[in-house]
């Protein structure tokens, strides 16, 4: 296990940045999913913040997690 | 014009077009999703039913934690870890289900409607039955990539399906993110 992180360092650049990326991400949707959740109770009428919050989540989640510039030919690494 | 062959029929040619097919696929599915959206505010109005919302964000911190997951896993088998891809891949499948369980199993059978009393009852079961499938679609996908990884398939070189199965799974979630402010907090409870 440990090996296999320690080969995965070695073998691809970023790797560590990659994981951390991951997370900070996470903890970002996480959050606002709680501020969400809180703004839906104190407030039924508070509809444009959630879209708001909705659209940031998925803009997160488009860009991070599903490569989307890997589409448009980014930075990013790609072997043959 | 052998080499126009072989740059054709190089792996990363494939994967480029595969990829370019497979966002083609999320941009039209996600219609089918928006068009579900826009029929809920256009038949709710300032409503919404009412729900449990302690299971709603429950479900939505499942599914969000399962693409922290896939994103670990995709990360893994893009860096070599074999052994990472595999674990994470697992327990994203296992969150897929528990969100399955979730939705179908426990917020069904206590909605306060059943499935054809009204248009808001019709319009929510509509777009959980939708979103459901989808992830157990993506569930079925996972569980087929996970058993190839198993079988050493997929290599730091080589993975597109990994990567497939992991832009589909976020994409269930992007669904999700806009369906559970839409259902569970926008509007007021009736």
């Amino acid at each position: 296990m440990a090996d296999n992180n320690t080969q995965a360092e070695q073998n691809g650049n970023g790797y560590k940045e990659d994981r951390n990326i991951g997370v900070a991400v996470f903890i970002l949707l996480i959050a606002l999913t709680i501020g969400e959740f809180f703004i839906g109770y104190i407030a039924t009428d508070w509809n444009w913040p959630l879209c708001g919050i909705a659209i940031f989540k998925a803009a997160l989640i488009i860009y991070y997690f599903m490569h989307v510039t890997k589409l448009i030919g980014s930075s990013e690494e790609e072997t043959s | 014009m052998t080499t126009q062959i072989e740059t054709h029929s190089s792996y990363k040619f494939r994967s480029e077009s595969n990829r370019l097919g497979l966002w083609l696929f999320i941009i039209s599915d996600a219609f089918v999703f928006a068009g579900l959206l826009v029929s809920r505010f256009y038949l709710f109005q300032g409503e919404r039913p009412e729900l449990n919302q302690i299971l709603g964000f429950a479900v939505t911190l499942v599914l969000l934690t399962s693409s922290f997951f896939m994103y670990r896993a995709d990360t893994d088998i893009r860096h070599g870890n074999v052994k990472g891809f595999t674990r994470n891949i697992l327990v994203t499948i296992i969150l897929g289900i528990i969100f399955l369980v979730g939705v179908v199993g426990l917020e069904w059978p206590t909605a306060p409607f059943s499935a054809g009393e009204n248009a808001m009852s019709s319009v929510f079961f509509t777009m959980t039955g939708m979103h459901a499938l989808h992830v157990l679609t993506g569930v079925i996908f996972l569980f087929i990539v996970y058993r190839n990884g198993k079988r050493g398939l997929y290599s730091q070189e080589r993975h597109f399906p990994v990567e497939a199965a992991a832009i589909y799974w976020h994409f269930v979630d992007v669904v999700w993110v806009f369906f559970y402010p839409a259902l569970y907090l926008m509007g007021v409870a009736v």
